[in-house]
């Protein structure tokens, strides 16, 4: 139907947009486009535009004219369910053009169509070539598609991983499983290499017997250290809180590093420790093994200038605690920016030609790390390259009394001196550990009897009457929780102590021997040192000595350090040969000979300051070479000159500790 | 070609012939597996490669195996994924053929990269109704035969084409379709 007032401007009207209707003063369509023409059919001539569209906008358009004359220039969406047709447009006043009426002008709504007439039937004939609404349905149909990729791409990635992540778990049980089995047959060697060591041998045997030693600990480590890296679960580096003195601590860790200074010709200085009078109780060893993993790598990448050990007690709200914030600080190339977080991942040496030249595991700084972090602490390093470096780190540590310190410290020394009484049952398949274990309990006073296998270990009960049984957990045929349950079967043995043994140290298999009715764990190997203390709980304790206890004198605190301590040399030439430390022992000896006549010059002139400083060097030079008791009193010595006091120590027994531990030091060293 | 095509091949080779097989095609194409991305222009002898290992693989003519592939397009890939736009491009094969360059000029306004064939039906041909197929590709007049039996079968109309009448060309390829409609 083609309008009649104005048939030019009509037909341009229909070349641009297909839905097009003239609308007069009563509300009547007078023409229609034939696109309308062809889904309404001709009845809708005539008829009033609201009766067939419902219009959504211009808000308050009903399909009159008079609403239609207010909203000229909006846009209009309408639509008609019943035929599932919807238009969009736009309402305009082309009467001073010669077409009479409102002219409603658009297109198809193609969106509302899909939406609720999906077969519309509507072609790209029935949009205009520059309507968009062809190229949008396009571009949905495409970002659906790319959305469907994404999602798919998405499914693969999460499978991929999950693969991934199966066969990392599968390589890491793999891994785990090897180390264990690793650490098993090296267990043995090293309780092998703990019995033998204090033998008789030859120089030369007694040396590869110590180096035998030193690897088999130095790969223990190693496994341990990948036991856990594998297995997070695993708490090898946890251990009991102990006693210890923060001064002692110190000292051993500068006279560890003392010697690899001393040959490079650096400076190990200590500020702000000798303050640390006070005791504490943690973890001694974690601590220890941080100071010295830290010195150790100061002294090791500094060729020449200062190492400086800093400890400086801070304040803490935790009233029962004191916070040491520990700073091991070297004149070292540095560490780059970029390689400060890597150095603590483990194996980051060789990251540079300077961690290369100097060696090591690997481990040593990721090691530090965990020990500091089990401790509650953070370990950070402050270093800017060819400034050298500053590591940190703080833990808080329980106070001791002195009085609560001695007693926990005359316990422990009455558990060295003392033995073992009872009958133990010792349950192992595995022989080789079956006999060193058994040798290792009756060397501390046990009776001790030994079985093979689950059922063997079962006889023995039935027939015999035991303080305790040591069972292995991983036994073929009838394991650890099994023979457990059989012995716990039997009339009258349900209360029999049974402390279960192996190398799995995961939370779970702890939890299992709780859950079946053992009263406790203990790691394999079993160490001699600390089996003393861990089986007191069901066998009885003999003290053999009891006038070893430590005494309560004021002599007490110089009592405590023996004479010489012959480790330290040990570990020494361990660390740097024995030919160096025999030339650095000659070297003390003779410069220790001149500060002495220098302090002794120095007392009879009641000159303090050097007093101070003579014993201050002489103090050091005895911790560097063990030489403890004599160290202590040269501490002490210093401080009171330090502090202009009374000088209270007494030179003739310092003079008869020093002359006791020089000794002891020539003994433990060749060709002096 | 864009990735929806490769994509297309791979899907119609693991449904029909299976993963392994598939594998074969791309150990034997050298193509490097790819999880192929629609809207992602490839080269075309990445198709092209792909085509020919199938072809090899399911040891069929290359041609055969276009064929298969332009029913599979229109079956399995063109009414899934932009089923909605098929039906807006036309209600029949003949209207569906006549609005395609339509259809195919709007993509090319948004795929700028977009190098379509172009498609001009004569429904007033001697002999039936005569399709011209005009690309600047050369070897895929086999897909087209493909794709016009497939259209077929989605509108639900019988056809059967009579001849396909090649013309030699400077560059791509033209062909002729003589189609009757049943």
């Amino acid at each position: 139907m083609a309008s009649q007032s104005s048939p030019k401007l009509w037909d341009r009207l229909l070349e641009l947009y297909t839905v097009v209707c003239l609308i007069d003063a009563q509300g009547r369509l007078t023409a229609v486009s034939p696109l309308l023409e062809r889904v309404f059919g001709s009845e809708a001539v005539g008829s009033l535009l609201n009766n067939l569209f419902e219009f959504k906008r211009p808000a308050g358009f009903d399909g009159s004219y008079n609403a239609g004359m207010k909203n000229l220039g909006q846009l209009v969406l309408g639509h008609n369910s019943e035929k599932g047709f919807a238009l969009r447009g736009q309402l305009h006043d082309y009467s001073s053009f010669g077409l009479d009426g409102l002219c409603l002008i658009g297109v198809p709504w193609l969106w509302w169509m899909q939406e609720n007439n999906p077969d519309h039937g509507l072609g790209f004939s029935d949009f205009p070539i520059l309507d968009i609404q062809m190229d949008q349905l396009f571009f949905a149909s495409a970002q659906q598609t790319m959305v469907a990729d994404l999602e798919k791409l998405n499914d693969q990635l999460q499978l991929a991983q999950q693969k991934i992540k199966e066969e990392g778990e599968r390589r890491q049980r793999f891994f785990g499983h090897v180390s264990h089995e690793m650490r098993t047959p090296l267990n043995g060697v090293i309780s092998a290499l703990t019995l033998i060591k204090d033998g008789q041998f030859d120089d030369r045997t007694s040396t590869f017997i110590r180096l035998a030693a030193h690897s088999a600990n130095r790969l223990l480590e190693i496994i341990n250290f990948s036991l856990d890296t594998v297995n997070p679960q695993l708490d090898s580096i946890s251990e009991d809180e102990e006693p210890f003195s923060m001064d002692s601590l110190i000292d051993d860790c500068l006279a560890v590093t003392q010697a690899r200074a001393l040959e490079k010709g650096l400076n190990l200085h200590r500020v702000g420790t000798q303050n640390f009078a006070t005791k504490f109780i943690g973890h001694p060893r974690l601590l220890k093994q941080v100071l010295i993993n830290l010195l150790g790598n100061a002294v090791k990448f500094t060729d020449e200038g200062d190492v400086t050990l800093s400890a400086v007690a801070m304040d803490t709200e935790d009233t029962d605690g004191c916070s040491i914030e520990f700073r091991v600080e070297d004149q070292g190339p540095g560490i780059p920016k970029d390689m400060q977080r890597q150095i603590f991942e483990p194996f980051a040496t060789g990251v540079t030609q300077q961690t290369q030249k100097a060696g090591g595991t690997g481990l040593g700084l990721n090691i530090a790390k965990r020990c500091v972090e089990s401790m509650g602490g953070h370990l950070s390093v402050k270093s800017e390259q060819g400034q050298g470096a500053v590591f940190r780190f703080n833990v808080i540590l329980s106070v001791l009394s002195d009085s609560d310190y001695q007693q926990l410290m005359g316990e422990a020394e009455s558990q060295a001196s003392a033995s073992l009484r009872g009958a133990v049952l010792l349950v192992d398949n595995e022989e080789e550990d079956l006999s060193l274990n058994e040798q290792i309990l009756a060397s501390l006073g046990l009776a001790v009897e030994t079985a093979t296998s689950g059922v063997g270990a079962v006889e023995c009960v039935k027939g015999k009457t035991f303080d305790l049984v040591l069972m292995d957990l991983d036994m073929p045929e009838m394991d650890g929780f099994e023979t457990t349950e059989a012995i716990r079967r039997l009339p009258d043995r349900d209360g029999l102590p049974i402390v279960a043994l192996s190398a799995h140290t995961d939370a779970s298999t702890k939890q299992r021997v709780i859950g079946a009715g053992m009263q406790g764990f203990l790691e394999k190997p079993i160490l001699s040192d600390r089996l003393l203390s861990q089986l007191t709980e069901w066998v009885e304790l003999q003290v053999d000595d009891p006038s070893s206890l430590p005494e309560t004198d004021d002599r007490q605190i110089n009592s405590e350090d023996p004479f010489f301590v012959s480790e330290i040399i040990e570990r020494m030439k361990r660390d740097v040969g024995a030919d160096i430390v025999t030339a650095l022992v000659a070297k003390f000896l003779s410069e220790s000979a001149v500060r002495w006549d220098s302090l002794q010059t120095a007392l009879a002139n009641d000159d303090l300051p050097v007093v101070a400083r003579e014993a201050h060097t002489l103090g050091s030079s005895c911790f560097t070479f063990g030489l403890q008791r004599a160290g202590s009193r040269f501490r002490k010595l210093e401080a009171e000159a330090q502090n202009a006091q009374a000088l209270t120590v007494d030179i003739e027994l310092l003079a008869a500790d020093l002359g006791e531990g020089i000794s002891g030091l020539e003994m433990s060293v060749d060709g002096l | 070609m864009y990735g929806v095509v490769n994509k297309s091949l791979k899907e119609m080779m693991i449904n029909q012939f299976g993963d392994e097989r598939w594998q074969k095609v791309l150990d034997q194409s050298g193509v490097a597996p790819d999880s192929f991305l629609s809207m992602r222009a490839y080269d075309d002898d990445v198709t092209y490669t792909l085509a020919q290992a199938a072809a090899d693989e399911l040891q069929i003519d290359l041609g055969d195996a276009l064929r298969a592939f332009g029913v599979h397009w229109v079956e399995h890939t063109a009414a899934k994924e932009y089923g909605t736009l098929m039906r807006a491009t036309g209600g029949d094969m003949l209207s569906f053929l006549e609005n395609l360059n339509g259809l195919h000029d709007r993509i090319s306004s948004t795929f700028l990269d977009y190098r379509p064939p172009s498609f001009i039906v004569d429904r007033e041909a001697a002999g039936g109704v005569s399709v011209l197929y005009v690309s600047e590709r050369v070897g895929l007049t086999p897909f087209v035969e493909g794709l016009l039996n497939g259209l077929s079968a989605w509108f639900d109309e019988s056809m059967e084409i009579l001849d396909i009448r090649p013309e030699a060309v400077d560059v791509g390829e033209k062909s002729t379709f003589i189609v009757k409609m049943l």
